[in-house]
């Protein structure tokens, strides 16, 4: 990886840590816990784009790596934060959420019925896209998932 | 599967038997109040974001650490059905549960008061203080603020799009704008769905109209940035998680929930797009 592609890296990490953060507020979290979040993000959207890019795994893969990094990172922030983890994986795997993916797939597919008969491309064009957006939100929900899974305890987090 | 249920339930056919014989037998009472207050800690989680084994083991332990020999929950997406018992005594009720938003202070909160619960430090009259406090605690972050930040998280969106500045002013004055109609639209109670196309509207006819003045930026990247505040990020999570959890049914419903809000979406988009002719995403 070369220089500029690490500056784009740390600068989208950034951003990613802002769309965090916003999405903290939106989600009324207890005010100590903000910086986490957007650390989170920032964490969750570097490791997949690293993946991505330089590892050359698939969105979906990287997808899954990413939150279920996150999904550590926040049981171990957790505990001095005293809070329990969704609090911190809410808004740290919303950079994840492929939004603009969804919303491409939905316009595709309501446009479909105004397509002249039989264009199979755009059906595929759709079809691909539904498939990939539905992988990606499972992805992030199962790397959410799993050290919830691994961690299970008889007692909360506080 | 995770079924905390399974080794503390009684056979089907068997009264509950008390378990814990050390302690003393609840009065009518104090029964219907544990119940009473399990369910109220079991609605509130369930509308503000929290999944359903959360909302299970809750229910649970505080039936539990308030003084019954055994307990056991329903979760649907919209309800909830709650029994306790005490000495072969039991109470069971339903409750209804809204559509809500997401609160992850009052997750936090009730987190603590299970763990207060759990370790005897609350009885039932202090946990019935506690429930009304968290009930009662205002956000932290006023209206006027969460706008701003909301279309400060939309507008680095646009930047992770690739977005250039004009695209992220863009951005951040059409997604702020969408919040607020949105915040507007909740406070009367307006379908949930409805109040996902109108504001998915409102920002991409901002997107449109400045557009329109001549400014240059690529609309297709603030569109798409400017209602993602609109994704129902926590409950598509929450959905996945209780399928994997085995709540199968909750997450079903709650994925479809989803989904049509993201239709909703979509199609005030197209409008919006139609209008301001505006032709790809």
């Amino acid at each position: 990886m070369n220089d500029a592609n690490m500056w784009l890296l740390v600068q989208n990490a950034f951003w990613a840590g802002i769309a965090a953060l916003g999405f903290a507020v939106l989600f009324n979290v207890p005010v100590r816990t903000l910086f986490a979040c957007a650390v989170c993000g920032a964490i969750a959207y570097a490791t997949r784009t690293l993946l991505a890019t330089s590892a050359g795994l698939s969105m979906e893969a990287a997808t899954l790596a990413g939150a279920t990094l996150v999904g550590f990172a926040a049981v171990l922030f957790s505990r001095p934060l005293h809070v329990p983890a969704p609090v911190l994986v809410m808004p740290g795997v919303i950079p994840l959420i492929p939004g603009a993916l969804a919303f491409r797939t939905m316009i595709d597919l309501l446009n479909l019925s105004a397509a002249p008969a039989a264009d199979e491309t755009l059906v595929a064009i759709a079809a691909v896209n539904s498939f990939k957006t539905a992988l990606i939100i499972g992805a992030i929900a199962a790397g959410v998932a799993i050290p919830s899974l691994i961690f299970r305890r008889r007692r909360p987090m506080t | 599967m995770a079924n905390p249920a399974a080794a503390q339930s009684p056979p089907p056919e068997a009264p509950p038997a008390p378990v814990q014989v050390d302690r003393p037998a609840l009065d009518r009472e104090a029964l219907t109040e544990v119940v009473n207050l399990a369910l109220w800690s079991g609605q509130m989680l369930m509308e503000n974001g929290a999944e359903s084994q959360r909302v299970e083991e809750t229910i649970r332990s505080l039936g539990e650490g308030l003084g019954c020999d055994w307990g056991d929950v329903f979760v649907s997406h919209n309800a909830l059905i709650v029994s306790h018992s005490s000495r072969g005594e039991f109470r069971t009720k339903t409750r209804r549960i809204a559509l809500g938003g997401v609160n992850l202070t009052l997750v936090a909160a009730m987190s603590h008061l299970r763990h207060r619960v759990e370790e005897g430090k609350f009885d039932r009259f202090l946990v019935r203080k506690d429930l009304a406090r968290i009930a009662g605690t205002p956000r932290h972050y006023n209206r006027g603020l969460t706008v701003l930040m909301v279309g400060l998280a939309c507008a680095a969106f646009s930047r992770l799009f690739g977005g250039d500045w004009p695209v992220f002013g863009v951005t951040l004055v059409a997604a702020s704008l969408a919040m607020w109609v949105r915040q507007e639209l909740a406070l009367r109670d307006l379908n949930s769905l409805l109040q996902a196309t109108l504001a998915s509207f409102v920002a991409g006819l901002t997107v449109g109209l400045l557009r329109m003045t001549g400014l240059a930026f690529q609309p297709e990247t603030a569109m798409a940035a400017a209602v993602l505040l609109l994704v129902p990020g926590v409950p598509f999570v929450n959905a996945v998680e209780d399928l994997i959890k085995g709540y199968t049914v909750v997450g079903l419903a709650r994925f479809t929930t989803s989904l049509l809000i993201i239709l909703a979406i979509a199609l005030g988009l197209i409008l919006a797009m139609r209008l301001t002719g505006i032709k790809t995403l």
